[in-house]
C-alpha cells in the first residue's frame, strides 16, 4: 500500500538506481568439474591397469603412462578452477548465509584436489569426486533445482550429480 | 539530506527487487569511511551510472562494490569506485510487494 502511495504521488520524485545485471552470461554449472573428478579417477585406473599389463614396447609404456598422468595432473587443477569460479564469482553472502560449511566444503576439495595431484591413491581421488557431488548439490540447491545421483554413463561409472530437470 | 530512489534490476535481490523504493540518506566521504561494510549504498558509478550496491570493502579513497544477487555484477567487473561516487546510503526499503524493511 505504502509503495503504490509513493508510486503514485511520488514517483517522479525518484531517482533511478540501477541493480546490474550486465555479468555476460552468467552461466555457471559444476557439470565440468564433476567431469574433471572423474577424469581423475579414471587416469588412476588406466595407470593401474596399465602397471598390471605391461606392453612389450617400453615406450607405449611411458607414453600411456606419462599421458595419463599429465591428464590426471591437468583434470585435478580444473577441479580446483571451476570450483573457484563458482566459489568466488557466484556465491554471494546470502548463500554463505543459507548454506554456512560452503567454505569449509570449498577448502577441502583444494586439499583433495591437490592430493590427487600429487599422488596415485585411488580413494584420494574418490573422496574428490564424492566432496565435488556435495558441492554440486549445494549449487544446485541455491538455484532451488532438485539433484539426483546416477552412476555415470561411462569409465568409472562412479555415482555422480546430476540436475533433475 | 533524504532521497527517494526507485531501484532497476535483479542484482541486488534478495534484499532488494526490481521497483522497491529505498529512502537514502547523503553520505559523504568521511561517513563512508566509517561505514559498516555491509552497508548498501547508492552510488554514481564513473561507467555505470547511478547504481545501488552493496559496500565490499573501503580502501584509502576507493570503494569496493558487489551485489547480493547471483546475476549481479561481481566486484570485478565492477571495479574500484572513488569514495565521493558514493552518495546516499539506503536506510529504508519499500518493497513493491508489500512491506517496509530498515537496511
Amino acid at each position: 500500500m505504502l509503495h503504490t502511495l509513493i508510486d503514485t504521488l511520488a514517483a517522479d520524485q525518484a531517482t533511478d538506481v540501477d541493480a546490474h545485471c550486465d555479468v555476460p552470461c552468467a552461466i555457471y554449472d559444476p557439470a565440468h568439474l564433476l567431469i574433471a573428478s572423474l577424469t581423475v579417477v579414471r587416469m588412476i585406473d588406466i595407470m593401474e591397469e596399465l602397471e598390471g599389463h605391461k606392453p612389450d614396447n617400453p615406450l607405449v609404456y611411458h607414453n600411456t603412462m606419462a599421458r595419463a598422468v599429465a591428464m590426471k595432473e591437468k583434470h585435478a587443477e580444473i577441479v580446483k578452477h571451476e570450483v573457484r569460479i563458482i566459489w568466488g564469482d557466484y556465491l554471494k553472502a546470502p548463500q554463505f548465509e543459507a548454506y554456512p560449511n560452503a567454505h569449509e566444503l570449498v577448502h577441502n576439495i583444494m586439499l583433495t584436489g591437490s592430493k590427487a595431484k600429487q599422488g596415485v591413491s585411488r580413494d584420494d581421488a574418490v573422496a574428490l569426486h564424492e566432496l565435488c557431488n556435495e558441492f554440486a548439490e549445494m549449487f544446485w540447491a541455491t538455484k532451488g533445482v532438485e539433484t539426483k545421483r546416477a552412476a555415470a554413463p561411462y569409465k568409472p561409472g562412479l555415482e555422480t550429480v546430476y540436475p533433475a530437470l | 539530506m533524504f532521497k527517494l530512489f526507485r531501484v532497476r534490476g535483479r542484482s541486488m535481490l534478495p534484499t532488494l527487487g526490481d521497483g522497491d523504493f529505498v529512502i537514502g540518506r547523503r553520505i559523504g566521504p568521511h561517513a563512508v569511511r566509517r561505514l559498516d561494510t555491509r552497508a548498501i549504498v547508492c552510488a554514481q558509478h564513473p561507467h555505470f551510472g547511478p547504481i545501488i550496491k552493496r559496500i565490499a570493502g573501503v580502501d584509502g579513497d576507493s570503494v569496493r562494490l558487489d551485489s547480493d544477487g547471483v546475476t549481479g555484477s561481481e566486484s570485478s567487473s565492477l571495479g574500484d569506485v572513488p569514495i565521493d561516487c558514493i552518495t546516499h546510503r539506503a536506510r529504508l526499503v519499500i518493497r513493491a510487494r508489500g512491506g517496509l524493511r530498515r537496511v
